[in-house]
């Protein structure tokens, strides 16, 4: 019996995907961009929930075939973005290279694009192939962004941590609220160092725990994950 | 998320702001006269090149001249900014006839060529431009661009170029523009207009970025006008975009390794005819007999 199955899941809470909380405010802006028809550069550090909000910006827009979405870790220096554009019309789009209309672009974890590829980028997006272009990285000062594409971009925003509260909003999204106490789910966030893909994994481990003493406290958070080797 | 948007508000179904080049319609605000000039100039065969800052309305001067033009299969337009290493100027110019173009590379004459983003051509592509052009493939050519490099040019090419520069929009001609885009908006006023204008030093996409914030700010939180207050308000708290450093072209010198001067050479010995040392045969007169004609004479050596 796993140990979810005794708190009545028939799947790890943990691995199902749950709407987003906190960031309200950046995924605001990450919907008007789109709408407006804007370029939007976000920067965090790791764990802050970067794909995240790209995950819910195709939730929101997606099925359309409008959305392109491209990770970092997956862009090649020699990669052309206008090829990657044209596929959406399928073998004979890229046969006879019909540019589609409107489409949007989402860059995750990007630390390296060429030159090149932002004047690409700036080109779809003038001629309206792109309606809208965001931008997810760590450091937005080593994007080297050129000038006139610099010059598009509406606005560049940072992920901020989540709060404490959030951090509990979080995990209640997943467990409900029969699950942990809220003094337990913050101190697993404040051991955490309070990165989010951290945290995630530690209240799993501490979930474990629970599953096993029901009257678990705070104080026994850290002496679990040390446990656990996190 | 959809009724919030403040331009559906407002009754607008798209952002009017909206800083895509030539967004809504082509009119040209300030250098209508230009584009006269322009057109003049490509009907009798001119080559011309425009030179403008960022956000000037270079594109859509481009653009403007492509809606002219355009629907005759006569105008090849091109950022240049998309090429590869090089211009493909044939692969351009079979473009017009498709796919057969391409299978018997028909090259079609007179046509117009308009390039924009051209300061990132080369040498070598004005030479290409211009042998086209003089084999009459060209009947104009329109260069548009920010920062040339006047060294790349030929000298040939730099003759034939007229230069021009574009004015600057007026501040009343900003008020103009931005009427085009959205009418008369009680909320934004033309002194408005015209302070936005200032603030954002004479720049229009700046002005759209702007007004695009303020009317978001107003809709959102339901002002009937902006004021000066909100103008500070909302652009003072706008992140402004990092500068960036403009960056130097840089030129990679070849390196020119210069010869030592060659010590004086001792006169050479007057050549005496030896038939082993002759060029055609390659190799003493013993080896060449042992080997068959075919070996000693290939094609190369015939001619």
């Amino acid at each position: 019996m796993e140990w979810y199955e005794e708190i009545d899941f028939d799947e790890n809470p943990f691995e199902i995907r749950t709407r987003m909380v906190g960031q309200e405010n950046i995924l605001d802006e990450a919907y008007y961009t789109i709408m407006s028809g804007n370029i939007l550069v976000i920067e965090g550090s790791q764990g802050t929930g970067k794909t995240k909000l790209l995950q819910e910006v195709v939730k929101k827009f997606g099925g359309k075939g409008r959305i392109v979405y491209l990770n970092g870790k997956n862009i090649e220096k020699a990669l052309n973005i206008e090829g990657v554009v044209t596929k959406k019309n399928g073998f004979f789009g890229a046969l006879f290279k019909k540019m589609p209309k409107n489409m949007i672009l989402l860059l995750d974890d990007v630390e390296h694009i060429s030159e090149r590829n932002y004047e690409r980028i700036k080109y779809l997006f003038d001629m309206n192939h792109l309606r809208a272009v965001i931008f997810a990285t760590k450091d937005a000062n080593k994007l080297n962004f050129t000038e006139s594409l610099n010059q598009r971009i509406r606005r560049t925003m940072d992920i901020e941590t989540l709060s404490d509260y959030e951090a509990v909003q979080v995990i209640r999204e997943k467990l409900g609220n029969n699950c942990m106490n809220d003094r337990v789910i913050k101190e697993t966030f404040h051991q955490s160092e309070k990165n989010m893909k951290k945290f995630l994994e530690n209240a799993e481990t501490v979930c474990k725990a629970y599953v096993d003493n029901k009257e678990l406290t705070e104080k026994d958070v850290p002496d679990i994950l040390k446990k656990e080797g996190k | 998320m959809n009724n919030n948007l403040w331009f559906r508000e407002l009754g607008f179904f798209n952002n009017p702001f909206s800083i895509k080049p030539a967004a809504f319609n082509d009119k040209i605000m300030a250098n209508e006269e230009l584009v006269d000039e322009l057109s003049y100039g490509i009907l009798n065969k001119g080559v011309m090149m425009i030179e403008a800052d960022y956000g000037e309305g270079k594109s859509t001067v481009l653009k403007r001249l492509l809606n002219d033009f355009g629907g005759k299969k006569q105008v090849i337009y091109y950022s240049c900014n998309r090429m590869g290493k090089r211009l493909n100027v044939k692969k351009m110019l079979n473009g017009r006839y498709g796919w057969f173009g391409k299978m018997f590379n028909m090259q079609p004459k007179d046509m117009i060529l308009l390039l924009d983003e051209a300061q990132e051509l080369g040498k070598k592509d004005y030479d290409k431009v211009n042998s086209y052009f003089e084999n009459g493939h060209f009947k104009s050519i329109v260069l548009v661009g920010y920062g040339f490099d006047t060294k790349e040019i030929p000298d040939k090419f730099k003759g034939k170029l007229k230069e021009y520069k574009m004015k600057p929009l007026s501040e009343d001609e900003a008020v103009q523009f931005i009427k085009k885009r959205v009418g008369v908006l009680p909320l934004l006023p033309d002194d408005v207009v015209r302070k936005v204008y200032k603030l954002s030093s004479n720049n229009v996409r700046e002005l759209l970025k702007n007004c695009e914030e303020l009317c978001k700010y107003a809709v959102n939180y339901s002002e009937e006008k902006i004021t000066d207050d909100v103008i500070k308000e909302v652009l003072s708290a706008e992140s402004k975009p990092k500068p960036v450093v403009k960056k130097k072209k840089v030129v990679i010198k070849k390196k020119v390794v210069k010869k030592a001067p060659a010590s004086k050479k001792a006169p050479e010995p007057k050549k005496v005819y030896n038939p082993d040392d002759n060029k055609y045969m390659g190799g003493s007169t013993e080896d060449l007999l042992a080997k068959d004609t075919d070996e000693i004479f290939d094609d190369d050596k015939y001619f």
